[in-house]
């Protein structure tokens, strides 16, 4: 410890740290511009110049580390006159146009002239006129207003891995730029933006909309991924200007957002918003009061109660909504309508590789936390693309490796961000993550690696496990993966030694090759070498939506109560009947494929979906039109006329994340508040709030009056949510199991024991994907980009502009066989269906691959998806059978949407003439 | 297999269409490939690829980036850093003008004005016709024969502007008499 006295006050700070740092835990305000706390020291600007006693020069305080004994005066004459010299030279080029500039009111620049600078300039005022880059998207640049702090230079290299920026030129033109003075073409993450001191690099939809200091933030947690940034909205009236990451304690995301994040939040001013209740009259969707709405609900559900029972109703919750939302809509479910038939997305794969983890270590839920990352000294990751899935998670990847404290080991199918940085890189083929874990652990056994102690005192079913083994061995699954044998007896080795070992798999949509047999392999791994249930080692699932986590922590799903509480379980279920007052189902329901099956085959008779669109995001379009088009009653309650909307019979107007109140649970398990910041538009009313009411409508009084009155009487039915309070949760996000108020939440899982007592490693057999055949030559792999977040996101117009269309990707040899070249149309055939897309030829795709981004309406891609293979490993492999490409007035005549219009005019035409025949019926609702 | 990202790849994440012209880009890869170890060679690089060239074009920049692992906007950074890099195609002579001390109290100034009104360009420009490349620099270190300029690797010192006149003249006539043959 060196001993500094700054301004006359004395403090004891670790080597190494600079003067800055110094005197800000002393409080002594230094004014700096090129410092940034997550970047490394530049001194450039030289604002931050301090005088050191005993030498005779001014030295920047945010370079020069502390010596022992140390003397500094930072705020002496000639400190002063040094910073006013250093503004003064700014001024002299830099326009004074702050009444047009978007950063004025919270400009660094204007508020150290105003605080430091003198009221006259020596120099006089030069104009230069340099670049304003009026076309990138999203971003603009004025190089005008540049300072040359340096700031968008290093941040966009030494966080985002991207390097868009650099100096360029030198002297007096120097400017900061992309390669060749190009627009910029990044990932529009906008780290930059926020990083900018002074107006020079802005967001373009905020420009010339509001001044800064008529905005008021409100700190709420992202909507989109399963990261869940903190961030503020910036607003004014009615409208959301402006967003800003947050960093303090309370936040995981050090402040930096993604490109949804930052500029995603357009769509809720969208004018396509839906404003009022409908209800299905004559063949049209007419605008009713909510009561009626209510009123016909009611009506149709008892209809169906009274004539096929409650289990002959169902209803899929959603991984958006908070878990407010999801808690009622389960509650509504089981209490009201009185069945278990209630699932969500998380279904298909997210829940099934929970459901592994339960069954090897005792918890459904990621083992550690993102921040946990930062211990780990190995990361391996499985068919993740966690920069485009789960970009601020990727950005604490790729901190940790870029900084040498881990290696990664990527295995991935596709070339992806990460796995440029990896230092391993697996390009196993798609949907043999299974044979490439088993590989290893193979490798590990028979090499003798595996951790003994922990195996001895933590781990049973080791002995099967081995048994299972035979004939793994990589040599034999070189063919299978297409990975030398070599390759993956070092990883094993390297796994094996690493000491911390993070996994990280993505779930999901995002992953549809990676499920609960993946999961179930990684956890193998992480039992047999020891990497769970201590800090930097354990598996972290992930997810492309923000409440997948907290959707079936709050029992949205078939077999469970909150809090993965079995419905089987009489005493369980007593107490819940006790709590709620009435009588519950005691069998599982039906799951989300289980109700479209019912609906499709005439048992399941009506559906309430809320913020789901089964349409596009659920496997196997064709059957899920199927089951719309026959049930007796839909309810669809979204903030979009939805697809699915197109089939209902009612339709009732949600608000959405920024227009509520609640939480969200993220991905590694950390509940966090989400806040209301503006009004929902016109009768659109919040998703608990209609449940609540909804409920009222059927005879059921909740007693509920706020979004946290709900999160009251979740913390009191789920055990492990019972520490959580609306005051705590005020300042940060809290890891659950958090048991008791006192209870600092729980970061890492599996400490010391596991619930169960031993860790389970348990065979997993590997399947290979059933594709590849003649008649199938390609295999699908749909997924998602960076730019958007399922279909919400293309509802932003300023992401739209990044990414507007969906963009299927090709390898040249396959291009080269097909003669396709990039922008032309395909017309991809599968057992299922047909779908249309734009094809880019990239190395980025294997060969015989071919990827197609599922967030666009217009490229449904699960028209191809077939629902066998889903059911059976909860896997969606798809095989294409052609690609052809197709010429531009045929792609136009049988567009997808006009074929939905034309399916969704047919119903509505078999509906009136039912209505005719027999007079009102259920969906009449008379 | 190890995590190489090719030009074509980057291009393709980058976003970055392809060019009508294409330009032959094997002798940048060549001259990468020569090397035993890329650490610390960028300038070398660089210069070898003007050589090629003549100036170093977009892409050629952008497969030496791409191809030393360093960030795009990190060599157009060294490009425009130091003067002895052109970005452009650059014309058939390369006319630089001395803006030095001794040249402009002698003058320097009309002859300048004299090259730009005959060549139509300013400083750091390439006539249309790819004829002449024009510069401004400091002192070329012929101060006794003030006011100077060089064409290619000539000097013509003690200018006015009816021998620039002339000089330039000779130039062009020359010019079109090469370029007939
Ligand atoms: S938006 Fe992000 S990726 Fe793009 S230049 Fe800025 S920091 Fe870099
Ligand atoms: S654009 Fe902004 S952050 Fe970048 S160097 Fe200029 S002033 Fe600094
Ligand atoms: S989408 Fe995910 S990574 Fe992006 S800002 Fe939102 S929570 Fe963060
Ligand atoms: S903040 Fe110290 S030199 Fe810029
Ligand atoms: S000043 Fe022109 S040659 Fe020296």
């Amino acid at each position: 410890m060196f001993t500094i006295t700054i301004d006359g006050k004395k403090i004891q700070v670790p080597r190494g740290t600079t003067i800055l740092n110094a005197a800000r835990e002393l409080d002594i305000d230094i004014p700096t511009f090129c410092d940034h706390k997550y970047l490394l020291p530049f001194g450039s600007c030289r604002m931050c110049v301090v005088e050191v006693e005993g030498t005779d020069r001014l030295f920047a305080s945010c370079v020069v580390p502390v010596t022992d004994g140390m003397e500094v005066h930072s705020n002496t004459a000639r400190v002063k006159r040094a910073r006013e010299a250093v503004l003064e030279l700014l001024l002299t080029y830099h326009p004074l146009e702050c009444p047009v500039c978007p950063q004025s009111g919270r400009c660094l620049l204007q508020d150290l002239v105003f605080e430091h600078g003198r009221d006259y300039g020596r120099f006089g005022h030069i104009e230069v006129e340099k670049r304003i880059d009026h076309l990138s998207p999203l971003i603009e640049m004025n190089q005008n207003r540049c300072i040359l702090c340096g700031r968008c230079v290093r941040i966009c290299d030494e966080v985002q891995a991207e390097g868009e920026f650099d100096f360029a030129s030198r002297g007096f033109p120097t400017v900061v730029e992309p390669s060749f003075a190009k627009p910029m073409n990044c990932e529009f993450c906008g780290q930059c933006v926020q990083a900018c001191p002074v107006g020079s690099l802005y967001s373009r939809i905020f420009k010339h909309t509001a001044p800064a200091w008529e905005l008021t933030p409100v700190r709420t947690t992202c909507p989109f991924c399963g990261v869940g940034c903190t961030l503020h909205l910036e607003v004014k009236g009615n409208h959301i200007y402006h967003v800003l990451g947050v960093d303090d304690e309370g936040s995981n995301n050090n402040g930096f957002l993604c490109c949804k994040g930052r500029f995603g939040y357009e769509y809720v001013h969208h004018p396509d918003r839906i404003t009022e209740p409908m209800v299905r009259q004559d063949g049209e969707l007419v605008p009713v009061t909510w009561e009626e709405a209510y009123d016909h609900i009611a009506r149709g559900i008892e209809k169906i109660r009274s004539q096929a029972g409650p289990d002959a109703f169902g209803g899929i919750s959603s991984a958006r909504c908070t878990n407010e939302d999801n808690y009622l809509f389960q509650k509504f479910m089981r209490a009201v309508v009185g069945t278990n038939n209630v699932d969500s997305i998380a279904r298909f794969g997210h829940f099934p590789g929970m459901e592994a983890l339960r069954k090897a270590f005792g918890v459904e839920a990621p083992t550690n936390s993102l921040n946990d990352l930062q211990h780990s000294n190995l990361i391996l990751a499985i068919d993740s693309n966690i920069t485009e899935d789960d970009h601020v998670a990727g950005l604490k990847v790729l901190k940790q490796v870029r900084s040498g404290k881990a290696k990664l080991i990527a295995a991935n199918s596709r070339r992806v961000k990460v796995t440029r940085f990896a230092q391993t890189w697996m390009q196993h083929k798609p949907g043999t993550s299974v044979a490439l874990l088993n590989s290893i652990i193979a490798v590990i056994l028979e090499e003798g690696l595996e951790n003994k102690k922990f195996c001895q005192s933590r781990v049973t079913g080791l002995e099967e496990l081995r048994e299972s083994l035979k004939g793994a061995e990589p040599e034999r699954m070189e063919k299978v993966t297409g990975i030398k044998a070599e390759t993956i007896r070092e990883a094993a080795r390297a796994i094996a030694s690493a000491g911390k070992v993070t996994i990280l798999i993505t779930l999901g949509g995002a992953s549809p090759y990676t499920g609960e047999d993946t999961v179930a392999a990684a956890a193998n791994l992480a039992l047999v070498t020891g990497n769970v249930g201590k800090v930097g080692a354990g598996i972290i699932p992930l997810s492309e939506y923000n409440n997948i986590q907290g959707c079936m922590d709050m029992g949205a799903l078939a077999e469970f109560l909150p809090g993965y509480q079995p419905v089987t379980d009489d005493g369980i279920r007593n107490w819940f009947e006790g709590q709620w007052g009435v009588k519950l189902p005691s069998q599982p329901g039906l799951d989300a494929m289980g109700m479209i099956e019912a609906a499709a085959g005439g048992k399941l008779k009506g559906m309430y979906i809320m913020g789901e669109n089964p349409l596009s995001s659920f496997p196997d379009q064709e059957r899920v039109i199927e089951a719309m088009k026959k049930l007796d009653l839909l309810v669809v309650q979204d903030m979009f006329l939805t697809e699915t909307a197109l089939f209902a019979d009612v339709v009732l107007p949600s608000s959405c994340g920024p227009e509520k109140n609640g939480t969200f649970t993220n991905t590694d398990r950390r509940v966090q508040r989400v806040r209301k910041a503006i009004d929902s538009p016109g009768k659109t009313r919040d998703d608990w709030r209609i449940l609540t009411e909804m409920s009222e409508a059927m005879g059921y009084s909740n007693g509920i009056g706020s979004a946290m009155e709900v999160l009251g009487e979740i913390t009191r039915m789920i055990p492990f949510y019972a520490g959580i309070t609306p005051e705590r949760l005020e300042k940060s996000g809290i890891h659950w199991p958090c048991p008791r108020p006192d209870h600092p939440g729980t970061e890492v899982l599996h400490h010391d024991r596991f619930p169960s007592g031993l860790g389970r490693t348990r065979p997993v057999r590997f399947h290979e994907p059933k594709k590849a055949t003649a008649n199938y030559p390609y295999l699908l792999i749909p997924g998602t980009i960076l730019y958007h977040s399922g279909t919400t996101t293309t509802m932003a117009k300023g992401l739209n502009t990044v990414a507007s269309t969906a963009v299927a990707e090709i390898h040249p040899s396959d291009a080269q066989e097909l003669e396709l070249e990039t922008n032309d149309w395909v017309r991809l055939t599968s057992l299922k269906g047909i779908t249309e897309v734009k094809v880019k030829v990239t190395e980025r795709s294997m060969p015989g691959t071919v990827f197609v981004p599922t967030h666009f309406r217009e490229v449904p891609v699960n028209a191809l998806v077939g629902y066998d293979t889903v059911r059976e490993r909860g896997l969606t492999y798809v095989g294409i059978e052609r690609i052809e490409r197709v010429e531009a007035e045929r792609r136009a005549g049988e567009s997808q949407v006009t074929r939905l219009k034309k399916t969704v005019q047919e119903i509505q035409d078999k509906k009136r003439r039912a209505t005719e025949e027999t007079g009102p019926g259920v969906s009449g609702g008379k | 297999m190890s995590a190489d990202v090719t030009l074509e790849d980057v291009k393709q994440d980058a976003g970055i269409e392809e060019e009508e012209e294409q330009i032959d880009l094997a002798p940048v890869h060549r001259i990468i490939d020569s090397l035993k170890e890329t650490k610390g060679m960028l300038i070398p690089v660089l210069q070898d690829v003007q050589t090629v060239y003549g100036y170093v074009p977009e892409e050629a920049a952008n497969v030496v980036a791409d191809r030393m692992r360093l960030y795009r906007s990190q060599v157009y950074g060294v490009l425009t850093f130091y003067t002895q890099f052109h970005l452009t195609p650059r014309g058939r002579h390369i006319i630089r003008a001395c803006s030095g001390t001794a040249c402009h109290v002698r003058g320097g100034k009309t002859v300048i004005s004299k090259l730009e009104h005959m060549l139509g360009i300013g400083h750091g420009e390439t006539t249309e016709d790819m004829f002449a490349s024009f510069e401004k620099v400091a002192c070329l270190g012929a101060c006794g024969l003030a006011p100077v300029i060089m064409i290619d690797n000539d000097a013509h010192g003690t200018l006015d502007s009816v021998k620039t006149e002339r000089i330039m003249d000779n130039l062009r006539e020359m010019d079109t008499m090469k370029r007939a043959e």
